[in-house]
């Protein structure tokens, strides 16, 4: 009974000439998944925030909004509270109070609720939610895909009968992403809720999703479940390199019969193929520059935050040359960042030592050694006013790197952001305009934590490629810290593992994935049978191409 | 080794009146014995709460403010009849000395008192008690709780992104701190929007909040509340008669020796030592548990 029925919605922001949204006509089903894809900026956000009244943005407004067959100006404030949940982006800013348990019941309070009640529902949730364990901790102890769970929790506990949610995957690693999903699939499930939730990551939404919306500039423009979407997407827009790898492998062999979305209905389509196994061996041509001092190494490195702490990284050795990136992965908590701050100097390790350029320094100093850091989060860079003034502060007034500046903003496609508050933009944003800053440094070493999160497919492909050239050009080395197992897997030229603060494999990508079983791209879990080293969609898709080529030419 | 303490258990306003009872008699009867009996209980109490190496060093940091206050009182204070001795012609009398002591002997008590008051009023029991009396000023109280430590975090971690950065170059220490605190400031205003926005979503302000809280006054709450009203009525009783009383000047003297003074005494002991007494019954409970099984 939880419906939406949007009709020519137009929607503009009082200082801007565009429309944020223009003629929007949406119905949004009872107990359906909906999930609205675009590139960031597309009004995804304003749109969300006009499904409940008392967030939505202020503006010229033209078009009418029914909830569950109610002109929604005529359900009260209250009703609203309780009968749609919203939640945020970042899992840190929307927590209200400071602890677990005062988290979940905070809404009910505000209801009105008593204490009995509060207590049945909150006691409810939380074994649910299995966070009993939780229950008593000060929120800040949490993780950030614990942090968001309480917030759906939290939501949850006052029974709505529809939740929102803005991209509230953007701010967390794969997998805690993934349990996200999963626990807002089970809600749907078994309770019927209607969610509506926009991400900027289809991949891991499209198999959940009941239907899939697709805004380009405040306009919807195509409406369908997921496998017509994906069938349907053109090839050369924006959220095509988004699709999941199954349905891109799909595409580009153009074959009949159902897209597939996930792994398993990938290997199924795979196997309809009626291919033959390749057995070749993996021959992977490296290298081997020796002789070659290292631009920086660690050796045995050993770091805790405290006297009587365990030891975050331990025997951790790692080298690095110029030109090259290094990929580090690794679950949460595994010492990535640690590593991070370890090469930045920002945390001196207890015991080992560190060389750049074969001499053994003592302190490292990132801004006399050439070293920059970029944080996980952006915004702690920021400290101008305008995004413009941010850029040229790095720079510094340096007249030669006028043009580097330019060619920076024209890459990192900041062009329409300059005069913008850094922090008035969308965290996709914030972190292309975060890196800008790492760029324009022009380091020796660059060391990146979480780059690609918040980006589109469409424009992490051209960042990498930009990488890749600022590498071959300049000699730089890249360290980057990475849940994107694709992004690392395509432009990396080593990825290591890190477990318990250990670095325990490193290897060049193909055969650091092809041993994997679990911890590998998508396009090798998909292909492993046929084309076991073969680790991107596309060496996939030409390799299918060529064996049918082979097939069809024997029949003939 | 850390113990179970039961009195922690119980509904927070039995516990804050015990602690709020103790608490003033101790700071207000300026009597030997009955501040003996409040130290020696509160002793007891911070030796189960945490542990005899944090009881002792607490007590040790103490010593200084007993030869303090005792010194101070006998130096500056001239009243009193038996003198003891002249220092530079100012007497020093013995009543002084018995001041200073019995005075050092409240400092310490209420001191003791009050780091059993912090092991066992938790943040949670104190927001409970303060959000009875003024509901708004509580949730305030809970986001500043949260906020604050916060905010410390996001500094330490602006400063250490900034460092990682390597744009110190050319700035001072003072520049580079202002523009690390102008980055907290602006990330937590920011936070502030969306956690409003969060609010407001979650029905903050359609209704007249209530308070959830996690405490139900139980029939032991009863029991021991009932008692410790018993014990500090009879108590209170004594000291207001003037049965528990204590004379510093013009001479030392000590009433205690009539049937009153001596009930009230006696109350004022079991008074101060229920939250014990509730452990040691708690810990034979267990014994006999154990020994069935």
């Amino acid at each position: 009974m939880a419906g939406y029925k949007i009709e020519n919605l137009s929607f503009k922001y009082n200082l801007s000439e565009k429309f944020a949204l223009s003629d929007i006509n949406l119905e949004i089903k009872d107990g359906e998944i909906l999930v609205l894809c675009g590139k960031s900026g597309c009004g995804k956000s304003t749109l969300l925030r006009h499904l409940k009244s008392c967030i939505t943005p202020h503006g010229k407004r033209t078009g009418r909004i029914y909830f569950d067959g109610r002109l929604q100006n005529d359900v009260s404030d209250k009703e609203q509270a309780s009968r749609i949940g919203f939640v945020f982006q970042h899992p840190d800013d929307q927590i209200v109070t400071d602890k677990v348990w005062h988290e979940l019941a905070f809404g009910l309070e505000n209801l009105g609720e008593n204490s009995h009640t509060i207590r049945v529902r909150v006691g409810e949730m939380a074994s649910y939610f299995g966070i009993n364990s939780l229950f008593d901790m000060p929120v800040h102890k949490l993780s950030g895909g614990q942090k968001q769970l309480l917030n759906l929790a939290a939501v949850l506990a006052m029974r709505p009968d529809c939740i929102v949610l803005d991209e509230p995957t953007s701010q967390l690693d794969p997998i805690s992403a993934g349990e996200f999903l999963n626990t807002l699939k089970k809600i749907n499930d078994d309770l019927g809720i209607t969610v509506v939730l926009s991400e900027h990551r289809p991949e891991d939404v499209f198999p959940i999703a009941d239907r899939v919306a697709v805004m380009e500039n405040g306009r919807i423009i195509m409406c369908d479940n997921p496998h017509t979407v994906a069938e349907k997407t053109s090839e050369d827009s924006a959220l095509f390199p988004a699709l999941p790898t199954a349905s891109r492998m799909y595409r580009q062999l153009a074959r009949g019969g159902t897209c597939p979305l996930t792994v398993k209905e990938g290997r199924a389509f795979l196997h309809s193929l009626h291919l033959e196994k390749d057995s070749a061996k993996l021959h992977v041509h490296i290298e081997k520059e020796k002789g070659d001092t290292p631009l920086m190494q660690l050796s045995e490195c050993m770091f805790r935050y405290n006297r009587n702490d365990k030891d975050v990284l331990y025997n951790f050795s790692l080298s690095i040359r110029g030109g090259e990136m290094l990929a580090l992965l690794g679950a949460n908590g595994s010492g990535k960042s640690t590593a991070l701050s370890l090469m930045s100097g920002v945390h001196v390790p207890y015991s080992g030592r560190i060389f750049l350029n074969g001499k053994k320094i003592k302190r490292l100093h990132a801004e006399e050694h050439g070293i920059c850091a970029l944080p996980q989060d952006p915004r702690v860079l920021f400290t101008k006013e305008s995004v413009e003034e941010e850029l040229q502060m790095t720079v510094n007034g340096c007249e030669d790197k006028k043009s580097r500046l330019a060619e920076v903003i024209d890459v990192m496609e900041l062009n329409g952001l300059l005069h913008m508050h850094p922090f008035d933009i969308s965290g996709g944003e914030q972190e292309r305009v975060a890196l800008a800053k790492v760029l324009l440094m022009s380091p020796r070493i660059m060391l990146l934590d979480e780059p690609t999160k918040g980006m589109d497919a469409a424009f992490k492909r051209k960042f990498g490629e930009y990488l890749r050239s600022e590498m071959q050009k300049n000699g730089t080395a890249i360290v980057i810290v990475s849940h994107d197992i694709e992004f690392c897997a395509e432009f990396s030229h080593r990825c290591g593992l890190l477990f318990n603060g250990e670095l325990i494999a490193e290897d060049v990508p193909q055969k650091f994935f092809c041993g994997n079983h679990f911890y590998t791209t998508s396009a090798n879990k998909i292909a492993r049978d046929y084309f076991p080293n073969a680790i991107l969609c596309e060496e996939v898709t030409q390799r299918c191409k060529s064996a049918l080529n082979k097939k069809s030419h024997i029949s003939e | 080794m850390e113990r179970r303490d039961k009195f922690s258990s119980l509904h927070p306003l039995t516990q804050m009146l015990c602690f709020s009872y103790v608490l003033i008699m101790s700071m207000f009867v300026m009597h030997p014995v009955m501040l003996f009996i409040s130290l020696a209980s509160a002793c007891i109490y911070a030796l189960y709460l945490s542990g005899t190496k944090k009881m002792l060093s607490l007590l040790f940091a103490m010593i200084p403010v007993i030869i303090l206050t005792v010194a101070v009182n006998m130096l500056f204070n001239h009243r009193g009849e038996s003198i003891l001795f002249y220092l530079s012609g100012k007497p020093v009398t013995r009543e002084a000395m018995y001041f200073g002591f019995t005075s050092s002997l409240m400092l310490i008590a209420v001191l003791m008192w009050f780091s059993c008051y912090n092991a066992v009023m938790t943040s949670e029991k104190q927001m409970y008690l303060f959000g009875k009396l003024l509901p708004s000023f509580s949730l305030m109280l809970t986001m500043t709780l949260r906020l604050v430590p916060d905010f410390i975090r996001k500094i330490n971690e602006i400063s250490n992104a900034q460092k990682g950065f390597g744009a110190e170059k050319g700035s001072s220490k003072l520049k580079n701190g202002m523009s690390i605190l102008s980055t907290a400031v602006t990330c937590a205003l920011e936070g502030a929007v969306i956690r409003a926005d969060s609010m407001k979503s979650r029905g903050y302000g359609c209704e007249r909040r209530t308070q959830y809280t996690r405490f139900v006054f139980k029939s032991e709450d009863k029991t021991v509340s009932a008692l410790l009203l018993l014990f500090g009525a009879v108590c209170a009783y004594s000291v207001i008669k003037g049965a528990v009383y204590c004379e510093f000047y013009p001479t030392f003297s000590v009433n205690g020796t009539s049937a009153l003074s001596i009930t009230g005494i006696f109350a004022f002991i079991l008074f101060c030592n229920i939250p014990m007494t509730l452990n040691f019954s708690e810990d034979i409970k267990w014994q006999v548990i154990k020994s069935r099984i």
